[in-house]
């Protein structure tokens, strides 16, 4: 397991980020280049979570909905 | 002579409101012919809801620059969290959601893609999402589908008189001068009523009286409807309120309306003489005139809806509103103000002349759907109105409020109801504890009401429960109560509407609160239009108990109703379209199998030998900070830590600063959003599951996606494909 410490986001060359998420890009600077297996990606965490992004405010829809 | 007619935002957007069309077919019937309604409300809307004026939000709101700006961060405290929240979702799906409001709008007016399932919701949360774009341009402002809330309190006037020259938080100001004030300089009117109804309309409503008289100070302006019943009498010891308006008509508005239009036309107007008008007369003082006599609703003529813009509202069929009642024909209950701020009184139009409403307006107007505006269907509406729709052969579909009369419904009323069209009642429930209820004064038992219910279903008609919790001596035994019942009879029940219990000023149990054991009601000194109070009881649950029983009843009725589940919520926020929809699938239990609870979306990967690929209808924005996790944390913050203001979840500046303060700051933690333009859904993923889905480019085998993935954890890794699989992401 790697650390559990975040990717940095700020990239000494901000017009030319390496693309976070993209491992072949973290290791080698060269998108598409495939890393040996097992090879970990610095910094990720191996959480693999998919929530629906819900910007709502939970609390307040049903009153909401009784008044009108 | 000419009169027009006003409808303020914020109003709901799946119907019109019936009090134009009421006023404009009385002044219509009595010879003020030169009549012109408007609704601003739905006109708003649409606006708003552009290609054209959303792009301007989107050039305004600036999110990818604001978002790069807190991405600097180390950590975020609450406000800069909220702002992620909105900015993240701007900055992501902006430029789509401008690209795509228009057909949106189109797809909830056309019937054809309204029914299909997907395509509604498609529009549903892509309208959503252009509500929180518009309203960020206005921020903290915020306009959804049920309300229009800013940080400028509607319960003190001196903050509504603030709101009017607010242009950064004040959307309508903009909107009026650019669009209402141009049609009604156009129309020149001699007489402008406003009709205000919901507290959200308030700051509305006084924002357009101020351009009118800035244009042309001498018409008069008068203010009417629901909300004025409440508040009237308080604003107008406000001194500024008169610069804005003339007069402010109280409860029913037919009466003084006609009268202002005649004294106007005839040029010998004389407020005095005119019944349930408060207005400043020549000497500076406010007059509050005689109590006018509540009209025979018998004599009114059908409300003419001529002149509304009927085909922007988000519907692909109108659904017109319709009051054969006006009242409450039981008006015991003591929490209850409904029944005292419309006439007052109970009256009802006759059997024959509802069915002449429905049979003029839906030839008219070529709609089938009516929503009666009721209090409660009366015993013998529900007896005879379904025979007299059946004899009449008038087929149409409607839906109304009732009470739980257990002699009344029986099985045969129920199923000609339903055979007459009737496809949802909602009923006051409000407990199932007898004790409770006998104090509400309510007059029903809660295990004769479940058989009614039972009976309501068996004829095919979806119910809706309204349900209160934190009623003064309630325990949290007993608000539990209620829900283990509803929960334990939800095979008979489809919605259940909750609400905590106000204490409202004009209410029975507000002018006899010690009989309730009200202890303490705690007035806010600065609030000048408060109605409503907090109080402390001294028995049964406290007010914050009341608050979290009550979050508990929302979580569960989104765990147990298929209704309020993921995004089905649309139906029922939407009400106009649970109800079409329930005509169209012509019962719940078709409208749940075959629409709700359909899942054919669902995909699987077939064979670990296919090399998938992420769909190409996908976007990504690669976060500095968890945005799952600020949902979650926004999202529980309420029920710990805020005080509830009415009617809006807007936090006070008080809250705000103490939140900033205390709440653990959210540090910075890696994650992925993600929205699926097909359905206008949006996700967030943590960067582990980001990378699995970028490696799923159609070049490699779903061994090779998962072989960069530590030994240990690849049995997750291949979960996580599966369930990128499932949400058809990759295929």
């Amino acid at each position: 397991m790697s650390d559990n410490t975040p990717a940095p986001r700020s990239s000494p060359t901000p017009s030319t980020p390496p693309k976070q998420g993209d491992p072949a890009a973290n290791a080698t600077g060269i998108p598409g280049t495939p890393l040996a297996p097992g090879v970990q990606k610095p910094g990720l965490k191996y959480e693999f979570k998919i929530a629906p992004a819900d910007p709502k405010r939970n609390s307040i829809d049903f009153e909401d909905v009784a008044d009108k | 002579m000419r009169v027009a007619l006003v409808f303020p935002p914020q109003g709901h957007f799946t119907q019109p409101y019936l009090s134009l069309p009421s006023l404009a077919a009385y002044l219509r019937a009595n010879g003020i012919s030169d009549v012109h309604t408007l609704d601003a409300s739905i006109e708003s809307y649409d606006y708003f809801m552009s290609r054209e004026r959303l792009g301007r939000s989107l050039v305004r709101v600036r999110a990818s620059a604001a978002l790069a700006e807190l991405e600097m961060r180390d950590g975020l405290d609450f406000s800069a969290m909220e702002r992620y929240q909105r900015l993240s979702e701007i900055a992501l799906i902006g430029d789509d959601l401008v690209a795509n409001i228009d057909e949106a709008k189109r797809i909830l007016r056309t019937a054809e893609d309204f029914y299909d399932y997907e395509r509604y919701l498609w529009a549903g949360r892509t309208l959503e999402q252009g509500l929180r774009l518009f309203s960020a341009e206005y921020s903290p402002s915020r306009l959804t589908a049920h309300g229009f809330v800013t940080r400028y309190s509607v319960e003190r006037s001196s903050e509504i008189v603030a709101a009017l020259s607010d242009e950064a938080e004040n959307p309508y100001i903009e909107y009026f001068r650019e669009h209402t004030l141009p049609q009604l300089q156009a129309l020149d009117p001699d007489l402008i009523g406003i009709s205000v109804t919901f507290p959200s309309q308030a700051i509305p409503a006084l924002t357009l009286c101020k351009l009118i008289k800035a244009w042309k100070p001498s018409v008069h302006i008068t203010l009417g409807g629901g909300l004025l019943a409440y508040v009237a009498e308080k604003l107008s010891k406000r001194p500024e309120i008169w610069d804005l308006i003339d007069s402010f008509v109280m409860l029913e508005g037919e009466g003084p309306l006609l009268k202002l239009a005649q004294g106007i036309e005839r040029g010998d107007l004389d407020l005095s003489r005119i019944g349930n008008l408060i207005y400043r007369n020549a000497a500076g003082e406010v007059v509050q005139t005689a109590r006018a006599e509540p009209l025979d609703i018998k004599t009114l003529p059908t409300p003419d809806f001529d002149g509304l813009p009927l085909k922007k509202y988000f519907t692909p069929e109108l659904v017109l509103p319709l009051a054969a009642t006006r009242g409450c024909y039981w008006g015991k209950c003591v929490f209850c103000t409904l029944y005292t701020v419309i006439g007052p009184g109970y009256r009802g139009r006759s059997i024959a002349q509802t069915v002449e409403d429905m049979r003029v307006l839906k030839a008219k107007y070529n709609t089938r759907y009516f929503y009666l505006a009721i209090e409660d269907l009366p015993p013998n509406m529900a007896k005879a109105l379904p025979q007299a729709i059946l004899d009449a052969k008038l087929d149409v579909a409607w839906w109304a409020d009732a009470r739980l009369e257990h002699d009344v419904f029986d099985q045969e009323v129920c199923d000609k109801l339903a055979a007459s069209g009737c496809k949802r009642l909602a009923f006051g429930y409000e407990s199932a504890s007898q004790r409770v209820l006998d104090r509400m004064c309510k007059g029903i038992d809660p295990l004769a009401s479940m058989d009614l219910v039972r009976r309501v279903r068996n004829a095919g008609i979806s119910v809706t429960l309204y349900a209160m919790i934190g009623f003064p001596t309630e325990t949290t035994e007993e608000a539990r109560h209620t829900l283990a019942t509803v929960l334990a009879n939800r095979d008979l029940i489809q919605e259940v509407s909750v609400r905590v219990f106000y204490l409202d000023e004009s209410s029975e149990i507000y002018k006899r609160r010690a009989e309730f054991d009200i202890l303490e009601v705690y007035p806010d000194p600065q609030s000048d239009l408060q109605v409503y109070y907090d109080f402390k009881p001294g028995s049964g649950m406290t007010r914050r108990e009341a608050r979290d029983v009550y979050l508990e009843f929302t979580q569960a009725l989104r765990s147990h109703f298929p209704v309020f589940q993921n995004t089905n919520m649309l139906y029922h926020e939407l009400k106009s379209h649970y109800f079409l929809y329930l005509a169209k699938a012509g019962s719940w239990e078709a409208l749940r199998d075959n629409v709700l609870e359909r899942d054919d979306r669902r995909a699987s990967l077939s064979s670990s030998s296919v090399k998938p690929q992420a769909a190409s209808e996908l976007r990504t924005l690669e976060l500095g900070f968890d945005r799952a996790r600020i949902d979650q944390r926004l999202s529980k913050i309420d029920s710990a830590t805020l005080r509830p203001r009415y009617q809006s979840d807007m936090v006070d500046d008080e809250d705000r600063a103490h939140l900033d303060r205390t709440l653990t700051i959210e540090p910075k933690d890696a994650s992925t959003l993600i929205y699926d333009t097909r359905t206008a859904e949006l996700h967030c993923v943590s960067p582990a599951t980001a990378v699995l889905l970028e490696r799923c480019n159609g070049t490699r085998t779903l061994e090779q996606v998962i072989e960069i993935v530590p030994a240990p954890v690849r049995d997750d890794a291949l979960r996580c494909v599966e369930q990128l699989a499932a949400h058809t992401w990759i295929q």
